[in-house]
């Protein structure tokens, strides 16, 4: 792949740059519907569009891609040339070339597809903090960039952490170290319950076992009235009734 | 004793009922007509007596001094965090006991 760069950058230097009247002169023979005269142009400022390429090689994409996508920016910037306006093509066609790899650079180097809007969002902040930054030699909270940006506090954070990026489950634990745990394997599971935890519950449950077995009659009548754990009034075989309650209610009949 | 100043506020009263329990009033009632006579401040000692049956040796596992255990005990028993989180263990444990 480096091999066919290489030849692509040794072919692009060999097209000559335009002058204003030549931008002129192609972009007439264009409108005439001139093929060759298209090519010519877009030929001549490849170079324009590696250029502003180059700025967005860290940016998760490779270069190829960024290189490809520029100069759909820049075709398309020399089919909407206006030559009456009397501006230099490059001027035009820088703001075509960046839109089309910034588009790229966004789509492609984030796992997760962001709005368009929230992408925009995102670099506004940034370039506000880093404006900021710049002249007050400190950055600003996230307060006052919520603020600047015209949303709210919660909203600037939710957006601002959606572009924390992603982790691969797969990578090393320890940045720099290849050999060492996978990240998988050092997370919690959140649905396991912890072991310490869970010995701890059996440990409760067995004094608190123990404990109620000690209970009088009318401890337990007490509790079982106060938090309503209720005998089944009509389950004479799990709750059989007891010596006890036949005399009282013998009594109570008698009394009748 | 007495509870201490703004404990109630930020911690309910010293009992709970869960939504299907009786009040100490009605526990008591209920109690005496079963034979067993006693008015709303027996049935609460009655309760308290019991929670804390339970709530020692929790105390004791956590590792509480001995001279402070009953203090502790009736502490942990009246507080109505503990008696939430026993209402579910006692409703199984007092089933199962049951069916045994």
């Amino acid at each position: 792949m480096a091999d066919t760069l290489t030849n692509f950058f040794k072919e692009v230097g060999h097209h000559n740059l335009l002058t204003r009247e030549d931008e002129a002169r192609l972009a007439q023979r264009i409108e005439a519907g001139d093929k060759r005269a298209r090519d010519i142009f877009i030929q001549s400022n490849l170079r324009l569009a590696i250029s502003i390429a180059k700025r967005y090689m860290n940016k998760g994409c490779s270069f190829e891609d960024l290189i490809q996508e520029s100069n759909v920016g820049l075709i398309k910037a020399v089919d909407r040339f206006d030559w009456r306006r009397g501006f230099k093509f490059s001027t035009y066609a820088s703001w075509w070339i960046r839109q089309s790899v910034r588009r790229h650079v966004t789509d492609q180097s984030c796992n997760i597809r962001m709005p368009a809007s929230a992408n925009a969002f995102y670099y506004r902040a940034k370039m506000m903090i880093q404006d900021y930054t710049s002249e007050f030699g400190c950055p600003p909270n996230d307060d006052e960039v919520a603020e600047f940006m015209g949303v709210s506090l919660n909203k600037y954070l939710s957006l601002m952490n959606t572009y924390r990026g992603t982790l691969s489950l797969d990578s090393s634990a320890i940045p720099g170290d290849g050999d060492g745990p996978r990240l998988h394997e050092t997370l919690a599971d959140d649905n396991h319950q912890d072991p310490i935890e869970a010995i701890d519950r059996e440990k409760v449950v067995a004094i608190v076992r123990q404990a109620l077995a000690t209970l009088t009659p009318r401890e337990e009548k007490v509790i079982r009235l106060r938090f309503g754990i209720a005998e089944e009034p009509d389950d004479d075989v799990n709750y059989p009734i007891t010596q006890e309650e036949i005399a009282v209610l013998d009594s109570r009949l008698g009394g009748v | 004793m007495s509870m201490p100043k703004g404990h109630k506020s930020t911690h309910g009263y010293s009992t709970v009922a869960s939504d299907v329990g009786l009040g100490f009033r009605e526990i008591a009632e209920q109690m005496t007509a079963d034979g067993d006579e006693m008015n709303h401040a027996t049935a609460r000692n009655v309760l308290l007596r019991g929670l804390m049956k339970v709530s020692r040796p929790l105390v004791n596992l956590h590792g509480k001094s001995v001279e402070n255990l009953d203090h502790e005990a009736w502490r942990v028993a009246s507080d109505p965090r503990f008696q939430q989180a026993m209402i579910d263990i006692f409703t199984d444990e007092l089933t199962r006991r049951k069916k045994q």
